[in-house]
């Protein structure tokens, strides 16, 4: 079957696909539809069902769903289309999509314009070689927090969790609430991965045992979890032998990363950035293939959902442009160059023309530091973390100190002296 | 409960048996302890089917195997025979089931010169054997395979015979449908715990109650030596060797076009293959181990290991390892090159059924054998007439073109949702699956992939155990990974609360 004409597509109705749908009509875009796989929008705030969205956006201290409500309602009033339970299967040449779901079978789509919002996916044991058994009882975090949140189930009663990244420290919090026994969060690097928010408010709050560098080293039991053995680490996340012990758990809870979800960016022919996993991008948030535009956690893991519809509406509002014929032939020419302590910038690349946010990471823990973009912005902090995300807006004034002639910007946050 | 003969285990040995008994008019059941078919050892085997050049492995697991002692020429020979003619039966079976499988070339490669001297033996064997191959200089093999190291200075080709994969547990599960048309009874989760005789019968206690039959054939493989002195039908032992394995990303599957190994010593076989569903299995190293039911995997040999596949393919990255595992492997303890298939001693009606490595190639043919000894023993053996070899395999949504999807998900809207979304897998697969006998997340993932992707069932997971305990009428909670205690939840929200709170008060 071929589908009707769309202007902008959005693949994914999370925060980033619902703000980046709101951001295209509100920018003129005449058929904005956002197809969604799941029976219902919102993306995983969802199952987030704890407070803490939105403080900076609305000023307020709000649910995953409540948060979600608010872009679910305006795209609504503004016309976007929802098309869910339906699943993107293909992105081919030309922006040509295969779509399946139950009702209407096997549709294509050519748009003018698609925005990718298709979020990230937890990393699984797999990917971290934990040796031992292979029993009934290992979840990732955020399954865990589907099942208890949205399903109604215990995946366990007695829990580790391994891993400090935010699902895994929030779901200490819910657990414990639920009446679980939270055994420990064991975390390898020397401090938590996640939130100091989180930190503070999922773990001393509820005086979980934490234990930094320690590791898993090993999962017993043949039908479901029995016990771990946990080891402390030394500076290169070896176990350090004589310190392991087993600590008896019926669940191992995985909080050991997430990445971008870019199977279907592939399809596309959409350029990854081989370490952060999402597409490269430029100021306008699009993606090596013309015409594909991105934003959100397929781009790169936000720890603030705010943030994740800012950078989806640069996605959004690029998108309409693009598809009604309105983008300035803006040129990114000049690349943005990750210097000490900086893990990543996006965008990858800006034109030096216009105003811009920049997201970025650094690699490790540090006080009393400056930030800088070239000689264009500085700004002394007073500590950094790798899971707090920085931003940094240019404005017409640090844009003025551009040398146009430069095709290189490096970024670094170095120690002051 | 009664019947002709009783098949104790339904792995590849006792599937593939249960279906050629089904071409006779005999009663047969099969019991299984397990609630599924192929969850032995069987589940976790490589899944080829090849009896060419290099049965590679047998060089390098000769040199640790051997030490067990006993190895004649005779069982040798027997062995190549049995592996020779396995191979040429499975070509129409795998049509005639309808099994997935993906045939490769394969290369074997030596870096150094103690790999050459391995290379050097291999390829005066398969002379000897009277194998097709090809020797191959360094251009040669960069030419056919980029990717591998540059450091290879020699290699053995052979792309006319070639191996067949398939998934190790598909083809039990292929075989046991099969069978299962054809009138054979399976009895799952059914553990044979005890036997005693009663005039010319046996009686075979389970864990379902007694069954009273004329011939038992004991394929338990790993627990062989148990159930067979259950019966006082045992005259051997069985060695086991653990190996270790690792699978990696669909993405790497374009590094190489065929099986590439290098053999390497003793018990260490470098080994990188493509495999059917598009992804990268990477074998092997073998130790010795004298518990077999232990699966855990060791954290230094998945690393040996891995290695051992960077110097085979340097551009794979742990990154990409999506899955990893072990299980062991059975050798007879009299004479590692046999596999055992024989009445016991002291009991004309009791046949002991243990494979040995290679397991699949052969049991066609031991098959055969069996209804041969059996209609020897006195078994009448009248063929049926209406014997149907031909079982189709579920509808797999993701290799389908447009039109068979639009068409299926027409029939059954259910096609139309995909459930996991790394392997694109349909709900309408799912039911199928639990129709056919899944009752498992682990029965669903075996049998239409979903969780098997690069997340691991992280999303699909939980809507597996909704769909499974929709199909089976249960509740969320008495769904199982894979049978037994192996809960994949263990109580609803809330309860934990009011079971503290009625503590409390
Ligand atoms: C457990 C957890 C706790 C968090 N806590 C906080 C917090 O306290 N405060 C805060 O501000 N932020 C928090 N965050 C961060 C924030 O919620 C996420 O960053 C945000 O949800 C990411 O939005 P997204 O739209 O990029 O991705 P998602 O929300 O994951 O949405 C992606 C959507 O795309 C759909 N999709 C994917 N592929 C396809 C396809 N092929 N076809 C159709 N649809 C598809 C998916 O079904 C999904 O609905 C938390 C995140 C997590 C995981
Ligand atoms: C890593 C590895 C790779 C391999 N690769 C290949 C290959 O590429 N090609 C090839 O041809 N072969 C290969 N093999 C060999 C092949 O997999 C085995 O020979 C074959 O699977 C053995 O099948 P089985 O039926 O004897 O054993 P199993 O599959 O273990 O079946 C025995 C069954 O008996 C059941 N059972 C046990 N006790 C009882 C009881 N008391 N009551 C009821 N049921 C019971 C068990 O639950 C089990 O399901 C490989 C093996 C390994 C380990």
């Amino acid at each position: 079957m071929k589908g009707k004409s769309i202007d902008v597509a959005v693949i994914g109705a999370g925060p980033a696909g619902l703000a980046a749908a709101i951001k295209a009509r509100e920018a003129g875009a005449g058929n904005v539809t956002i197809i969604e796989r799941a029976e219902a929008p919102g993306g995983l705030l969802f199952q987030c069902i704890h407070n803490g969205f939105g403080l900076q956006r609305f000023n307020e201290d709000l649910t995953g769903p409540e948060y979600a409500h608010r872009f679910i309602e305006k795209a609504r009033d503004l016309g976007v289309n929802l098309l869910l339970s339906s699943m993107v299967l293909d992105i081919e040449a030309d922006r040509e999509m295969v779509v399946a779901n139950s009702r209407d079978g096997l549709m294509s789509f050519q748009p003018k314009a698609i925005v990718l919002a298709m979020g990230c996916r937890e990393r699984s044991r797999q990917s971290l070689f934990i040796p031992g058994t292979r029993p009934a009882g290992i979840f990732t975090a955020g399954t865990a927090q589907r099942y208890v949140n949205v399903e109604g189930y215990m995946p366990g009663k007695k829990f580790v969790i391994l891993g400090s990244g935010d699902v895994g420290m929030i779901m200490a919090r819910r657990l414990t609430l639920e009446g679980a026994e939270v055994k420990a969060v064991v975390e390898v690097l020397p401090y938590v991965g996640g939130l100091i928010r989180n930190e503070v408010q999922c773990i001393y709050d509820f005086d979980i045992p934490l234990m930094c560098s320690h590791t898993v080293i090993s999962v017993h039991g043949q039908e479901r979890v029995e016990s771990v053995t946990v080891a402390k680490v030394d500076k290169n996340w070896q176990p350090i032998p004589g310190t392991e012990w087993d600590i008896g758990c019926d669940t191992l809870l995985l909080s050991v990363g997430i990445v971008p979800e870019n199977e279907l960016s592939l399809k596309a022919g959409v350029a990854l950035d081989p370490f952060i996993g999402g597409p490269v991008v430029n100021e306008n948030m699009e993606t090596s293939v013309p015409g594909i535009f991105a934003g959100g956690n397929v781009v790169h893991v936000h720890d603030l959902v705010d943030n994740v519809s800012e950078e989806a509406e640069g996605a959004g509002l690029h998108a309409a442009e693009y598809a009604t014929g309105k983008m300035r032939a803006s040129e990114s020419k000049i690349t943005l160059r990750a210097g000490p302590n900086i893990r990543y910038i996006i965008p990858h690349s800006i034109s030096g023309e216009s105003d811009v946010t920049l997201f970025m990471r650094v690699k490790e823990p540090a006080d009393k530091v400056r930030l800088s973009v070239g000689n264009i912005y500085s700004k002394a902090l007073r500590a950094v973390r790798p899971s707090e995300m920085l931003k940094v807006k240019l404005t017409g004034d640090e844009l003025a100190r551009l040398d146009r002639s430069a095709n290189e910007l490096t970024v670094s946050c170095e120690q002051k002296r | 409960m009664e019947t002709q003969v009783l098949i104790i285990g339904g792995g590849a040995a006792g599937c593939m048996m249960a279906r050629e008994l089904s071409r006779y008019k005999v009663d047969v059941t099969l019991v299984e302890k397990r609630p599924d078919v192929g969850f032995g050892v069987s589940k976790a085997s490589n899944g080829y089917l090849y009896w060419g050049m290099s049965w590679n492995v047998s060089i390098v697991l000769k040199s640790i195997v051997e030490q067990i002692g006993g190895a004649t020429k005779e069982a040798e020979h027997k062995k190549e025979e049995m592996n020779r003619r396995g191979y040429e039966l499975w070509k129409p079976l795998l049509t005639e089931l309808d099994i997935p499988h993906l045939w490769t070339p394969v290369m074997q490669l030596a870096t150094n010169p103690a790999e050459l001297r391995l290379l050097d033996m291999l390829e005066k064997e398969t002379v000897a054997r009277n194998m097709p191959y090809r020797r191959l200089n360094k251009e040669e093999i960069l030419e056919l395979e980029p990717n591998v190291t540059d450091k290879v200075i020699a290699g053995l080709y052979d792309d006319s015979h070639g191996w067949y994969n398939v998934y190790p547990w598909e083809q039990v599960i292929a075989v046991a449908e099969n069978a299962r048309q054809n009138g054979i009874k399976f009895m799952l989760d059914t553990e044979v715990i005890g036997f005693s005789k009663n005039g010319g019968f046996q009686i075979v206690e389970t864990t379902r109650g007694p069954i009273k039959t004329e011939f038992v054939i004991n394929a338990t493989g790993a627990d062989a030596v148990h159930v067979a002195r259950l019966a006082d039908a045992c005259d051997f032992s069985l060695q086991h060797f653990k190996a270790h394995t690792i699978i990696t990303d669909k993405k790497t599957r374009n590094l190489v076009n065929g099986s590439v190994a290098i053999l390497a010593g003793p018990g260490r076989l470098k080994s990188v293959n493509p495999v059917q569903s598009g992804n990268l299995l990477i074998s092997s190293i073998y130790t010795p181990t004298d518990s077999p039911h232990d699966l855990g995997t060791d954290k230094a040999l998945m690393e040996e290991l891995f290695g051992m596949a960077q110097d085979v393919l340097p551009p794979l990255s742990k990154k990409d390892v999506i899955a990893y595992f072990a299980v062991s492997r059975v050798y007879s303890a009299r004479n590692p090159d046999e596999y055992i298939i024989e009445f016991a001693p002291k009991n004309p009606r009791f046949i002991n059924m243990v494979l040995r490595m290679p397991g699949f190639i052969p049991m066609p043919v031991i098959a055969r054998n069996v209804v041969g000894m059996l209609s020897d023993h006195g078994l009448q053996m009248t063929k049926k007439d209406d014997f149907n070899p031909y079982r189709k395999r579920i509808p797999r949504f993701a290799d389908l073109s447009s039109e068979e999807r639009s068409k299926l998900i027409k029939q059954d809207p259910r096609y139309g949702h995909v459930v996991c979304r790394c392997e694109t897998v349909t709900e309408g697969e799912i039911v199928e699956a639990i129709r056919r006998g899944a009752n498992t997340v682990d029965g669903v993932k075996f049998r239409t992939r979903a969780g098997m992707g690069r997340c691991q069932a992280g999303f699909c997971g939980p809507r597996v155990v909704e769909i499974i305990a929709r199909e089976l009428n249960i509740k969320p909670t008495e769904v199982t990974k894979n049978g037994g205690n192996s809960w994949e939840l263990l109580c609803e929200s809330k309860e934990l609360l009011t079971t503290r709170k009625a503590v409390l008060a």
